[in-house]
């Protein structure tokens, strides 16, 4: 909301300010527009003056819609869901402000005219003066009307706007709230605790059990502790994306083929969104290669040139995967996460062929090196935790 | 000269884990292991101990207030499941803080923090973390019912033909049904090459070029003026 104060702020300064505008441009605008009223007399020119006092003198009538519509039908009647209140008040409102307009176009107008303009200018104006009650009351509803109307409409919109932008924020602090209760309910240290000593019984009979128990530590442990995290070390959501497929893996003996390609060079410097190539490749296991029978494989590169890192994603499925589930929620996820956090700096393509899915993902990410120290060091930014 | 190490963990196996670390460095020397702190500060007035693997959560005194009573305690490395301890670790000026489980390669890590003076172990040939099979890169395509692995060094180019592409390798060729632009998607950007409306080319097995045409293996083809600027950018 503090993006732009001119249009939400509700500092006084702020809302004369905009009130002002608001005003003056329609003023403006009305000058104008009565400027061109048809006098085969008068040239545009010569009809300013007098039709700059016309939008003046009408602007109280205006003024009173506009402002009995935002401040009172709107949020005592229409807000409040009195939809039959509010259609019966707004007829009012418009009727008296259409009558104060006829009032003015009757008893006000002329004296004014006649006080500031000459003579002739005023034998112009008098040619299109109507005197008839009803037909100034009529006038007053149209120049009435689209100006209350558009107040309405504006007001209308912000109220929208800012209740989206709250909802938006309630539902994500929900969601926040809902994983701190998760969190709590897993008690880390006796999950920590316990893998740490079933690691110790796999250390003697099964090199390939500790393995897995490790893997599956740093996994839990990179997801409890660091994900909270604005941004991790590139390197860290690699590790843990080769950890996962390694875990992964076990599952298919040794049918499953696997080409991974990571980027050789340092990449403690470069640093991403947690979880966001993680759904990626979840999704070739849960919807691809798991359902394969004959000859599943899965191909991984990921490159890293200056700050754009490119990522290649192959993975085999069975032809009969309907296209709605390969790609999964999860896709869709990450896709609204890389909008919200990468707006504009990625590049997302998806291929879903009929044997194979393909995803290429490149992405702008951030360099950092004075965070260099801190970021190798997993257990205190856990620690911030 | 060893490096003489105490192990204090009120849990059988989280000591165990420890002990085979240790001794799997011959720098180290395990002095002794305790199961909880009260036992350790006799250990500590009998005999000189230059490190401490040090569990934090034990019943009776827990491993931070048991570092406080110390007045010139030795080297501490913290072993724990807990996170939140880290700050306070450093505060204590403790070498490093390990979170359970530990990996070797990350003990190993936190001895050399410190002792940096020791020679530093490689950690290659003890305990190679997660083995990544190193294979070259490569594709499926299938061709006449089956699926065809085709090595991505081997391709030397790609034609489409209506529904259907011609892989071209160094040995053989497979034909298969997709679409040109699909079968492009599928190879990384900085090896091949669009040079045509229909062909893709395989940029290292590239021998000669001119505006019009690529040479690859002894076959010429076409680049398409939609893609010579680009083709001739690259080359």
């Amino acid at each position: 909301m503090t993006e732009h104060p001119f249009i939400f702020s509700n500092e006084p300064k702020y809302r004369i300010q905009r009130h002002l505008y608001f005003w003056t441009s329609w003023c403006l605008f009305q000058t104008i527009l009565y400027g061109f009223v048809h006098t085969p007399e008068t040239s545009f020119m010569d009809r300013l003056p007098s039709s700059f006092i016309d939008a003046i003198l009408y602007m109280p009538s205006h003024i009173f819609l506009s402002y009995s519509l935002m401040y009172f039908v709107i949020p005592f009647y229409i807000l409040r869901h009195k939809y039959v209140l509010s259609a019966i008040w707004i007829i009012l409102v418009i009727l008296s402000s259409a009558a104060l307009s006829a009032f003015t176009s009757l008893y006000v107008i002329n004296p004014v005219r006649s006080f500031f303009l000459s003579p002739s200018a005023m034998a112009a104006c008098a040619l299109t003066n109507n005197n008839s009650f009803f037909f100034s009351l009529m006038a007053g509803l149209r120049g009435g009307i689209s100006i209350g109307g558009m107040a309405a409409a504006i007001k209308l919109m912000k109220h929208w706007y800012t209740e989206g932008q709250r909802n938006l924020q309630l539902q994500k602090e929900n969601i926040q709230s809902q994983l701190q209760v998760l969190k709590a309910q897993v008690h880390p240290h006796f999950l920590f605790n316990t893998l740490n000593n079933i690691y110790s019984y796999t250390q003697n009979t099964s090199a390939t059990a500790s393995k897995l128990v490790m893997g599956m530590s740093d996994i839990i442990r990179y997801m409890l502790y660091e994900c909270n995290q604005p941004l991790v070390p590139l390197s860290k959501e690699l590790t843990m994306i080769s950890e996962y497929i390694n875990l992964e893996r076990i599952r298919y003996g040794n049918q499953l083929e696997l080409h991974i390609e990571l980027p050789n060079e340092d990449t403690c410097n470069t640093f991403i969104s947690p979880l966001l190539i993680i759904p990626f490749v979840e999704n070739c296991f849960k919807h691809g290669l798991s359902n394969m029978l004959e000859h599943p494989w899965l191909s991984l590169t990921v490159l890293l040139d200056g700050n754009q890192m490119t990522m290649k994603l192959l993975n085999s499925k069975p032809a009969t995967t309907n296209v709605l589930h390969a790609a999964g929620i999860g896709i869709d996820n990450v896709r609204r996460r890389l909008e919200l956090l990468y707006p504009g700096k990625y590049e997302l393509v998806i291929n879903n062929e009929e044997e194979v899915f393909i995803v290429n993902l490149k992405l702008e990410l951030e360099k950092r090196k004075d965070l260099n120290i801190l970021s190798q060091e997993p257990i205190l930014m856990a620690a911030h935790a | 000269m060893a490096i003489k190490c105490l192990i204090i963990d009120d849990e059988p196996p989280a000591r165990e884990v420890l002990k085979r670390y240790v001794e799997q460095l011959p720098m180290l020397h395990l002095s002794g292991e305790c199961s909880n702190a009260i036992q350790a500060i006799g250990m500590l007035q009998q005999q000189d101990i230059d490190l401490l693997f040090l569990d934090i959560r034990m019943p009776q005194l827990n491993g931070i207030d048991f570092l406080r009573t110390l007045n010139a305690p030795p080297k501490i490395i913290f072993t724990t499941a807990f996170a939140e301890y880290a700050v306070e670790g450093y505060e204590l000026d403790i070498a490093d803080y390990l979170m359970k489980p530990i990996r070797f390669d990350r003990f190993i890590k936190a001895v050399n923090k410190a002792f940096p003076k020791q020679p530093t172990i490689d950690t290659e040939e003890k305990f190679q973390p997660l083995e990544e099979k190193r294979t070259e890169s490569f594709v499926y395509f299938r061709a006449d019912r089956k699926m065809v692995k085709v090595l991505l060094n081997d391709i030397l180019y790609i034609e489409s033909m209506k529904d259907y592409v011609k892989v071209f390798t160094t040995h053989n060729t497979i034909i298969t049904k997709q679409s040109l632009s699909s079968v492009e998607t599928m190879l990384p950007e900085k090896r091949f090459i669009r040079t045509h409306r229909s062909f893709i080319v395989a940029i290292q097995h590239i021998s000669t070029f001119t505006n019009e045409i690529i040479e690859v293996n002894k076959t010429e083809i076409p680049i398409g003026k939609l893609y010579r600027n680009a083709v001739l950018k690259l080359l």
